[in-house]
């Protein structure tokens, strides 16, 4: 009896070893290509993000041309000021007209020679 | 101050191949800014003034696009006033300006260097209060036109 029990059991044994596991191949495939398509979507995300983010930031060619005619016309209105230095209301024209100057040099992207 | 030639050129070709019933009159004001180009390299300011002069007071389209028509025209008053300012003449490059504004204020360079020709003039004939409000209303324009141009989609 004792013999049988202990073939029985090694059979059982020999056959859970041997068998293919079928159940659990399956779960790691799909686990896979779970992952797999997650990875997808990450690069496709990161893709788009990536493009929005350089849509985003605008040219130096398209931005510096204002940063400089502000500059160019902040340093006319001052040339009037200078001139004519007791008139109050140029002066504060004048001041007026720098701090937007240097509000416009600020926008510009730090990489744009505009804004230095 | 502006890529004045670029832009001009860039809205004639644009007006050009939108509309082709106008064409006659947009060809006739590219050939007349071109004429005043080669006159003005070559100093001869008289025959630019003149070629300047006949564009704006020749009869457009009625198809032609107002805003078309306004920035051909805005455009050619400008030049007019530089002209006369080079000309040291700034009482007529101040009329030229006012002609040029006259035709509508837009957030645009075209109306931002009219503001810049009738300012120079007026400074030329000692309103300097007068000039440095042009030259502001111009800023005004080059600053909303920045904003719109740093603006994130």
């Amino acid at each position: 009896m004792r013999l049988l029990c202990l073939s029985i059991c090694c059979l059982l044994l020999a056959a859970c070893a041997s068998a293919p596991h079928p159940p659990t191949s399956r779960r790691h495939q799909a686990a896979e290509r779970e992952s797999a398509a997650r990875l997808e979507e990450l690069i496709a995300a990161e893709k788009e993000l990536s493009q929005q983010q350089l849509g985003a930031v605008p040219s130096c060619e398209r931005v510096c041309p204002f940063v400089e005619n502000i500059r160019r016309l902040s340093n006319m209105i001052c040339e009037l000021a200078q001139r004519h230095s007791d008139d109050e209301i140029l002066a504060a024209n004048c001041r007026d007209a720098e701090l937007r100057a240097t509000r416009a040099r600020k926008r510009a992207p730090s990489s744009c020679s505009c804004a230095r | 101050m502006t890529r004045r030639g670029l832009v001009i050129a860039l809205a004639l070709a644009g007006c050009a191949a939108r509309s082709p019933a106008p064409g006659a009159w947009i060809a006739t004001a590219a050939e007349a800014s071109r004429a005043a180009d080669e006159a003005l390299a070559s100093g001869q300011i008289d025959l630019a003034r003149e070629r300047l002069r006949r564009l704006v007071e020749s009869p457009s389209s009625r198809l032609v696009a107002a805003n078309d028509r306004r920035v051909i025209l805005q455009d050619a008053y400008f030049r007019l006033a530089e002209v006369e300012l080079g000309a040291h003449a700034p009482a007529r490059a101040q009329a030229w300006a006012e002609s040029g504004l006259a035709l509508g204020v837009q957030r645009d360079l075209f109306t931002a260097n009219l503001y810049i020709a009738r300012g120079g003039a007026r400074a030329a004939l000692d309103d300097a209060r007068g000039a440095a409000e042009d030259y502001r209303a111009a800023l005004d324009i080059n600053e909303a036109l920045l904003a719109d141009a740093t603006e994130v989609p």
